[in-house]
């Protein structure tokens, strides 16, 4: 059975201020389904034990896919469910060597 | 207290609540004389910026800016790390001519002081901003608040725009007010996400929704 890898790994870890868990996670949940429009998926979505951060490992296919979901509408209309919040986060690109 | 002293003390009572009375008033008509100036000048920007699209000349000023950092207010490109792999200004240009983004020169009395790019994304729904440009002056800020508006009401002049985007470096926050005071709200920060030199800068990623009035029906 062939494999293929996908072309971009990424590790999204997600700060998430104890006053703003449902925001954070209710945008989450609306937006990470979008993924597969642009050739993306979410393979684990980790929260931490305390509820202050979650850990997404997401793949893509192609890097014009994770530029095509970066630009979704949909997910940056979505962006409103914040209700003014910024959200913090950082992107590692990683290798599964 | 005596007769004498009593009056004394009535009468400075009252002058001093007259002083105080005269000092608010002061400074309440301070504020409203502010707040007119304020709102004239900006009357007066949204008047005077005019938005064209850019001339191939243009672009030869707008990179001669770009080579003098002194000279500019703002600067986003898609890419935000720094030095720059390629001519920021000369890949607007091949953009625009394949049709892939607009560009837009800012006038004020036929002086061009701004510049700034409508890249298409998403078959038309979506445009994100970049190349803002403004040259330093003394109502650069202002300027760059009304450029960054008629850009803005550019994009959406096209029925299908649904929503604008650009990000910016996030510690900037007089440059990235001047953002929001053009519609603009600030959403992600992405830490750690351009490398300038040996450095790393968090970029924040902001959003403009089609505004209700102009959504279609």
């Amino acid at each position: 059975m062939k494999s293929s890898k996908p072309e971009v790994l990424l590790v999204v870890l997600i700060d998430i201020p104890p006053e703003d868990t449902a925001i954070v996670v209710t945008y989450e949940d609306a937006v990470l389904p979008l993924l597969n429009r642009h050739g993306g998926r979410l393979q684990r979505r980790l929260r931490a034990v305390d509820q202050s951060a979650e850990l997404h490992i997401i793949c893509f296919d192609s890097r014009e896919g994770q530029e095509s979901f970066a630009t979704d509408p949909s997910r940056l209309q979505l962006m409103r469910l914040l209700q003014g919040r910024i959200l913090r986060q950082r992107v590692f690109e990683v290798t599964d060597d | 207290m005596t007769g004498d002293h009593w009056f004394t003390y009535v009468y400075k009572s009252q002058v001093a609540e007259r002083l105080r009375a005269a000092e608010q008033e002061r400074l309440a008509a301070e504020v409203r004389s502010t707040h007119r100036q304020q709102q004239r000048a900006a009357r007066l920007r949204r008047h005077q910026v005019k938005l064209t699209a850019t001339q191939p000349a243009e672009l030869v000023e707008v990179a001669s800016w770009v080579s003098s950092p002194t000279e500019l207010i703002e600067w986003i490109i898609e890419d935000s790390n720094w030095p720059s792999t390629a001519d920021p200004v000369a890949g607007v240009l091949e953009r625009h001519h394949s049709g892939q983004c607009s560009a837009w020169s800012a006038r004020v009395s036929d002086r061009l002081v701004g510049f700034g790019a409508l890249n298409v994304r998403q078959n038309g729904q979506v445009a994100e901003l970049s190349h803002l440009l403004v040259k330093r002056h003394c109502h650069a800020v202002a300027t760059a608040v009304e450029v960054v508006r008629q850009l803005a009401a550019r994009a959406f002049t096209d029925p299908h725009m649904e929503v604008l985007r650009l990000q910016v470096y996030a510690h900037d926050t007089l440059r990235n007010r001047a953002y929001e005071q053009a519609g603009f709200r600030a959403a992600i920060v992405n830490s750690r996400a351009a490398r300038v030199g040996t450095k790393t800068w968090d970029k924040v990623e902001m959003f403009l929704e089609r505004p209700s009035a102009l959504r279609l029906p």
